[in-house]
């Protein structure tokens, strides 16, 4: 092939043509696109890094074969211009020896286009793909809160059959325990044996709701008289068969001043009373405590009411664990206390081992029969 | 110091960041603008390692989905590869299995580092998270927004490519 042959045959308007040899030797080229002859001092390789990395297997190239490497889609910058093309390399004959033909076609205009379909096409996608995972993410946030209320439903469910459960429950281990004193076969009291551990069984189930009930809050918003004595009396039942049982003395002590109706939530303060008294009961297992009730800042609508309950672990306890019980108790109490506007505190006192609790909540007097504290 | 050129590909999910990885290793630069990468563009970048030096021919392969829609001639000559996903992105890597295979079928016995790109995007937390759900080992995760460990990328690419088993 002589040169005029080439540019008839390779060079068009677009299209460039560069002949080269083995060694990286620019022999001719139509300089269509770029001038590639600029470059003559360098090797072909050198000044065009795209053919540095395909240099092997365009050596490998014979001119008997059709074989071809064909590249598509190249970015390219020649003299600043930013081209998209497409490029051929193959073996040919030229000028008595083996040489390499690199066909350019310049087709950035054609390519724009495709650019400009695949970067929306590729923005779309990802757009499509970021709206997807907010909605699984709205998604699971839904079964989260459905998951959420069924577990407060079950916790619910709990605490009212718990409730259920504890009056006839209390009645069973009284008369459990007066079946153990009298006259009994070796086989009675086997049985007796079976129901006491099934009953701790139960009591125990009844003893775990109580954190949940606190969780809740679910108590209705309606306020009403409320006599707090009994109230507190009522709570105290509710564990004292059980507190006789293991032989462990409370002694509850109610100031005279104290009020006999008080205007409140019955249901929270029912259930404030039955942590802060559970507390004292099971939480060191076996303790004496002794409860003392009084009022502060009376007023003649309203007043506070002081809880002071004083316990004292039968076996002692460690340092260790009166913090960590403490924590428990105060997170337990605290909170709803908190919820009716009251205070909650603990104190430990490592001289005795024995804990303070107080519990301070503010309550309205009933204004039908207003209190004048200040005559008592 | 002996100079060698080998050539080294870049190639994953379209949107993964490989030509912000390029551009911050080559250029220090970075842009947040997208703009996709149409068939493959090729920058060179000289690694100095003790005692020799890499002229690396770096070819940044556009995106596809798959790999299976990328040109076959792009892979010619390949000394090493750079398999990029977008750890922010869980889809650019749901394909990792499949790419990986049918990249060690076209190159054989040549060095593949796999990188998780855009950990900037990502809280400490939930890219921790997010690594759990890659399904293969990544050698480095990087940012090329901020430059985390794209350096480390290369240096040890170039480790890998003269054969030095110390690698990082």
């Amino acid at each position: 092939m002589t040169l005029p042959e080439f540019k008839q045959q390779y060079c068009f308007p677009q299209v460039q043509a560069v002949i080269f040899t083995g060694d990286g030797n620019i022999l001719d080229s139509c300089e269509t696109l770029f001038i590639a002859k600029n470059n003559n001092e360098k090797s072909i390789f050198e000044a065009f890094p795209l053919l540095d990395g395909v240099r092997a297997t365009l050596l490998s190239l014979s001119p008997l074969s059709t074989d071809k490497v064909h590249l598509p889609r190249v970015e390219l910058v020649f003299d600043d211009q930013f081209l998209i093309v497409d490029m051929t390399v193959s073996s040919v004959w030229y000028q008595g020896g083996v040489a390499y033909l690199w066909i350019i076609q310049n087709l950035t205009e054609q390519y724009n286009y495709l650019f400009i379909v695949q970067q929306e096409r590729n923005e779309s996608i990802i757009e499509g793909q970021k709206l997807r995972t907010e909605n699984e993410i709205l998604d699971l946030h839904k079964d989260i809160d459905i998951l959420n209320k069924l577990r407060k439903s079950r916790k619910e469910l709990n605490i009212s059959v718990s409730s259920e459960l504890e009056m006839p429950l209390n009645k069973i281990m009284a008369l459990t325990a007066k079946l153990k004193d009298a006259a009994q076969t070796p086989q009675q009291e086997q049985y007796l044996r079976t129901i006491e551990r099934a009953i701790a069984l139960i009591d125990d189930q009844i003893t775990q709701t109580r954190p949940a009930q606190l969780d809740l809050f679910l108590v209705p918003p309606d306020r009403t008289d409320i006599d707090l004595t009994n109230l507190i009396w009522s709570v105290i039942k509710i564990y004292n068969l059980n507190h006789l049982i293991k032989n462990h003395p409370f002694y509850l002590h109610v100031k005279p001043n104290f009020p006999a109706l008080v205007v409140g939530n019955k249901p929270r303060i029912a259930q404030l009373l039955h942590n802060f008294i559970y507390h004292a009961f099971f939480t060191y297992k076996g303790s004496s405590t002794t409860l003392t009730a009084s009022v502060i800042d009376a007023k003649s609508t309203h007043c506070r009411i002081c809880l002071s309950m004083t316990c004292v672990p039968m076996a002692g306890l460690l340092d260790s664990e009166l913090k960590e019980m403490g924590a428990q108790i105060t997170d337990d109490i605290a909170a709803l206390a908190f919820s009716l506007k009251g205070d909650f505190e603990l104190f430990t006192l490592p001289d005795q081992k024995s804990i303070l609790m107080q519990l301070i909540i503010p309550f309205r007097l009933p204004q039908e029969n207003p209190i004048d504290f200040t005559t008592l | 110091m002996r100079t060698i050129t080998k050539k080294v590909i870049l190639t994953g999910s379209f949107a993964v960041g490989k030509t912000s990885l390029i551009s911050r290793f080559v250029y220090q630069k970075f842009s947040a603008t997208y703009k996709t990468t149409l068939g493959v563009r090729i920058d060179r970048k000289t690694v100095e390692l003790p005692e020799i030096t890499i002229n690396m021919l770096i070819w940044d392969i556009g995106g596809e989905q798959t790999q299976l829609r990328v040109p076959e001639t792009y892979y010619l000559g390949s000394s090493g590869v750079i398999y990029v996903y977008d750890i922010s992105r869980p889809s650019s890597f749901s394909q990792i299995h499949d790419d990986l295979a049918y990249l060690k079928s076209k190159l054989h016995d040549i060095p593949l580092v796999i990188v998780g790109n855009k950990t900037d995007l990502l809280d400490p937390v939930t890219l921790e998270e997010a690594k759990q759900l890659v399904p293969v080992n990544t050698h480095f995760f990087t940012s090329a927004k901020d430059g985390t460990n794209v350096e480390s990328l290369f240096i040890y690419l170039a480790k890998q490519l003269v054969n030095d088993p110390s690698g990082i």
